[in-house]
């Protein structure tokens, strides 16, 4: 085959009848392999074997995405419940409420237990 | 004449001396009694106890209105429910003790024979008792008034005691290493020179406070105010203010009396 006369044909360069035996042949060669690339590329599979393809990724796509879902919600209320709630420096008061109370308590059972000093 | 004074003088010393057994039969007695107290006055109270006496300690099991157990051993007094005792910094009273208190510190002033018990009457500062003692030295009633207020303690049942002060302690659970309450020691020292208090809990703007109101055995009111951060604490005209800054509390006294004030002042500056 001479590469020269393929490529020129090809192009528009050259006719047919001034290619040679061997070279006419790869150029049907070359268009029956063309015909059939294209026949591959038109092919679509059947919705049946499309959906039986899809499935096998599509659902644990799907369970990744439930799981995530998931994650970012329970994330989100336990910073709601944590952060949101405006923060109040309660301690101290329950600290001082504490001391004062332990104080009334026992000083409130002495002078019920006892009759006086 | 001389046989009549001789014979009077014979009983009176007769009675003097039985007088004294009875009264150190009864010091030196340790009993268990369920006994009742009950308060008349202004404000009423009353109590359900049983009680351990030994001559120097005490165990009281109080039923009603409170569960709860206090006890006096070796100068120390305890109270709590049992697996929760802690150290008392002020000391409990019950009417026995503070009879017993002022019997020695002021004398017996009357003494009566009653059939098999003895009817002592005992005047002091901090009331008049009178207590009905058996001839075997157990007490079966005691009563105080002072200031309209009348306290009454009756004792059901009483027998004597055979059992130890540990004995009954270990009943309880109480034992010796306990923590102590935290109480400001110029309270503590205050109330050691009042004769009774009142206390309440109230909001001085956003911050709680103790409020307890005394009476100062010169008869005087005395307040007290306690509290974790400094507040501002208004005073009658009459009133004067002593303001003291402990180690994490701020503590308000606040007197009608100026000498009472003073008197406080030294009892503090003579304690630290």
């Amino acid at each position: 085959m001479s590469e020269e006369k393929f490529n020129g044909f090809l192009d528009g360069e050259l006719d047919e009848k001034d290619l040679d035996e061997v070279t006419k042949r790869e150029v049907e060669m070359y268009s029956e392999a063309l015909k059939v690339f294209r026949m591959r590329c038109d092919y679509r599979p059947s919705a049946k074997l499309e959906e039986k393809i899809m499935r096998r990724f599509v659902r644990p796509r799907r369970i990744l995405w439930e799981i995530a879902i998931g994650v970012a919600a329970a994330a989100a209320v336990f910073y709601v419940v944590f952060n949101v709630p405006p923060k109040r420096n309660v301690e101290p008061l329950v600290q001082e409420a504490k001391v004062v109370s332990e104080l009334f308590d026992y000083l409130s059972l002495v002078k019920l237990v006892g009759d006086g000093f | 004449m001389k046989r009549t004074l001789f014979s009077i003088f014979v009983v009176v010393v007769a009675s003097f001396a039985l007088a004294q057994s009875f009264i150190e039969l009864y010091l030196n007695s340790s009993y268990f009694g369920r006994r009742i107290v009950v308060e008349k006055g202004p404000t009423n109270k009353s109590r359900i106890e049983m009680v351990y006496r030994w001559p120097n300690d005490k165990i009281v099991h109080v039923l009603d209105p409170v569960f709860l157990v206090w006890a006096k051993h070796s100068e120390l007094f305890i109270m709590g429910q049992p697996n929760n005792y802690r150290n008392s910094p002020l000391e409990i009273l019950d009417l026995e003790d503070l009879f017993i208190r002022q019997l020695k510190e002021r004398g017996i002033t009357k003494l009566e024979k009653l059939g098999n018990k003895y009817k002592v009457t005992v005047e002091s500062p901090s009331g008049l008792f009178t207590a009905f003692i058996s001839e075997t030295g157990l007490p079966e009633k005691i009563i105080r008034v002072f200031n309209n207020v009348t306290t009454e303690l009756t004792y059901e049942h009483v027998e004597p005691l055979k059992e130890t002060f540990e004995q009954v302690a270990q009943r309880y659970g109480i034992k010796s290493a306990e923590q102590t309450i935290n109480l400001p020691s110029e309270i503590k020292l205050i109330l050691g020179s009042v004769n009774w208090y009142t206390v309440s809990r109230l909001n001085v703007g956003e911050e709680q406070v103790l409020m307890i109101i005394a009476n100062h055995k010169s008869g005087s009111v005395i307040k007290m105010v306690c509290s974790t951060r400094e507040v501002t604490v208004n005073t009658e005209q009459n009133e004067q203010l002593l303001r003291i800054r402990g180690e994490n509390y701020y503590l308000y006294v606040i007197a009608q009396d100026q000498s009472v004030l003073e008197q406080v002042k030294e009892l503090l500056t003579k304690e630290r």
